[in-house]
């Protein structure tokens, strides 16, 4: 055991945060005080040896993660949350301290790999359309579709992971890390298409409001039309949508943006291709086909290129998920759920070993007769 | 838009004349548009002619909901849905057409038999259209009775063939004995709406697979 004089109390806020628990959910399980819990994260008074265990044991967390340095997750203040409203204050917490374990992640990655510069352009207060047209130019991506936004991001410096919560309810989020290093958290549980649009709207933010306020419906309307804009450029929007009258036309053309149907539907009409009238009816056409909540013929999940690279390396060097989470001080699980639908994990117990395409539920072993 | 009360049938032009009924272009693109997305939505599995029926009804809901707002009013006149305009002057129906829609080198015809409403409103306007050849002054000043609108259908016609939609806001003064509406004493024909699916896959598809480098470090 370790001195006891280094215990990190931030450490213990983050692995609590993780898991999602109050004060009071933590002191119930390990038989203390919730006074003892706020005094042990205020740093008013360490846990004994003792605590340490039992909080280690009931986290889930090696006891060795409470005494390292402090950890830096993203934070309220600089992380961008969409629909925040719907969140509870748990569920944000719990992204947020993921994205904790992803920083770690990253530093490990950091100090052994050479990734691409960030090259993210700070366009703040312009007008996201032509923010848009401006980043395109920028990366040279003309007026074509963008094949794959999570290899786009990357390739541009943008860490990518996933924000691990196992719910649809949490939207992705992203943040500047120090002020240096762009990072985006998408919900890979969600339709590919729906992940690409937060990819895009996601990389609004850090274009568009890397200083200045990140919440809000004002900037999230901004990062929306940004994401319409990027996904969809006007000009192909009109040379390739010009001729979209219905909602089967609509169902085709979305394969070749790669964008959900009511994505399409209302960059149409924000062009003036759909007017008003057509837009509402084929928005009601596809509701009452169930797109609001599953994308009608839904195209395949993006990946990260570059987790999937550094685990590769990894493992030629005999280094697995777990070892690498072992040099970090967290569980394998722990670091499978950022990197879930992003790269090929495993996750425990289960015989299927990609989670790239398995539902985000913890798989259950059951007995067949 | 304040309906003019007076208008030349034969020397107006299309514009004079919308504004005179107190319709925009735009709109009636909006209701014929509509009409056919919901005749394309029809599926193998509907009744068989549904679509004909889907684009009238869908297309009767858009334009009473395009003017209503433009205090415009609706009316059912023995079972025919119609929006009556502001001053009760000016009624509209929306019908599907034969192929000759739009052409304005041929006569179209309802696409179908039109009932006694039809009939009726037929006889009216045909009265103004006589009212109007005999006028020397070739100006018809339109009676406005709460009973009787001067009737224009908005005739429509999908050329699933020709890929384009013609559409037009039409008078009717006659009908055949097949019971459609063979006759118009004006004819306001819009600029086709061009179908065909649409094809972004056949274009370029640049090269865009990132290979994002990932280099160990020594």
């Amino acid at each position: 055991m370790r001195d006891i004089s280094d215990f990190n109390p931030s450490r213990l806020v983050l692995a609590r945060q993780r898991r999602g628990w109050t004060k009071k959910s933590l002191a119930d399980l390990v038989e203390l005080s919730t006074k003892s819990i706020s005094n042990f994260e205020n740093g008013d008074s360490p846990p004994t040896e003792q605590s340490i265990l039992a909080l280690a044991s009931k986290l889930d967390f090696p006891v060795e993660f409470f005494f390292g340095p402090d950890i830096q997750a993203p934070s309220d203040e600089n992380a961008s949350f969409r629909s925040f409203s719907r969140m509870t204050a748990a569920q944000k917490n719990a992204a947020l301290a993921a994205g904790g374990i992803a920083y770690l992640l990253s530093d490990w990655i950091d100090q052994r790999f050479d990734l691409p510069k960030v090259s993210v352009p700070d366009l703040s207060g312009m007008d996201p359309e032509m923010a848009a047209e401006s980043v395109r130019a920028a990366w040279g991506l003309g007026h074509s579709p963008i094949k794959n936004m999570v290899h786009l991001l990357e390739s541009r410096g943008v860490r990518v992971f996933c924000l691990a919560e196992e719910t649809s309810q949490v939207n992705a989020f992203s943040c500047w890390r120090r002020g240096a290093t762009p990072f985006v958290f998408l919900n890979t549980m969600k339709s590919a298409e729906a992940s690409r649009f937060d990819a895009a709207h996601e990389l609004g933010h850090l274009v568009l409001h890397q200083h200045g306020e990140n919440k809000g419906k004002e900037v999230e309307h901004e990062a929306n039309a940004f994401a319409s804009a990027l996904l969809m450029p006007k000009d192909s929007a009109l040379a390739y949508g010009w001729q979209c009258r219905t909602t089967a036309d609509v169902i085709r053309l979305k394969k070749y943006w790669n964008v959900s149907a009511m994505a399409l539907a209302f960059r149409l009409h924000r062009v003036g291709i759909l007017t008003e009238w057509l837009y509402r009816s084929i928005c009601i056409e596809l509701s009452s086909m169930g797109a609001r909540t599953k994308e009608i013929n839904p195209g395949p999940h993006e990946t990260s290129q570059v987790l999937q690279k550094v685990l590769s390396y990894a493992r030629d060097k005999g280094l697995s998920v777990k070892s690498i989470a072992h040099e970090l001080n967290v569980t394998a699980n722990d670091l499978n759920q950022i990197l879930f639908g992003l790269a090929p994990v495993v996750i425990e117990g289960s015989i299927n070993t990609m989670g790239l395409s398995v539902a985000g539920k913890k798989p259950v072993l059951r007995l067949v007769t | 838009m304040t309906p003019k009360q007076i208008f030349n049938l034969q020397t107006s032009s299309n514009q004079e004349l919308l504004e005179a009924i107190g319709v925009s272009e735009g709109e009636l693109n909006s209701v014929v548009l509509q009409c056919y997305r919901a005749f394309a939505s029809v599926s193998p599995l509907h009744p068989k002619g549904y679509s004909g029926t889907s684009g009238w009804a869908d297309g009767t809901q858009a334009i009473r909901a395009i003017l209503l707002p433009k205090s415009w009013k609706p009316t059912n006149p023995k079972g025919q849905p119609r929006v009556v305009s502001p001053g009760g002057r000016y009624a509209i129906t929306v019908s599907s057409g034969d192929v000759n829609t739009g052409n304005p080198n041929q006569t179209p015809q309802t696409k179908n038999a039109k009932g006694a409403q039809t009939s009726k409103s037929v006889a009216f306007n045909s009265r103004q259209g006589d009212l109007f050849r005999s006028e020397a002054s070739s100006t018809v000043e339109l009676p406005s009775r709460d009973d009787e609108q001067m009737l224009w259908i908005l005739l429509y016609y999908v050329d699933l063939a020709g890929e384009e939609i013609r559409y037009e806001l039409s008078c009717p003064v006659a009908i055949g004995d097949n019971g459609k509406v063979d006759g118009w004493s004006a004819r306001i024909i819009m600029p086709a709406i061009r179908l065909g699916t649409p094809d972004p896959f056949g274009a370029p598809d640049p090269e865009q697979n990132l290979d994002i480098p990932v280099i160990p470090k020594s």
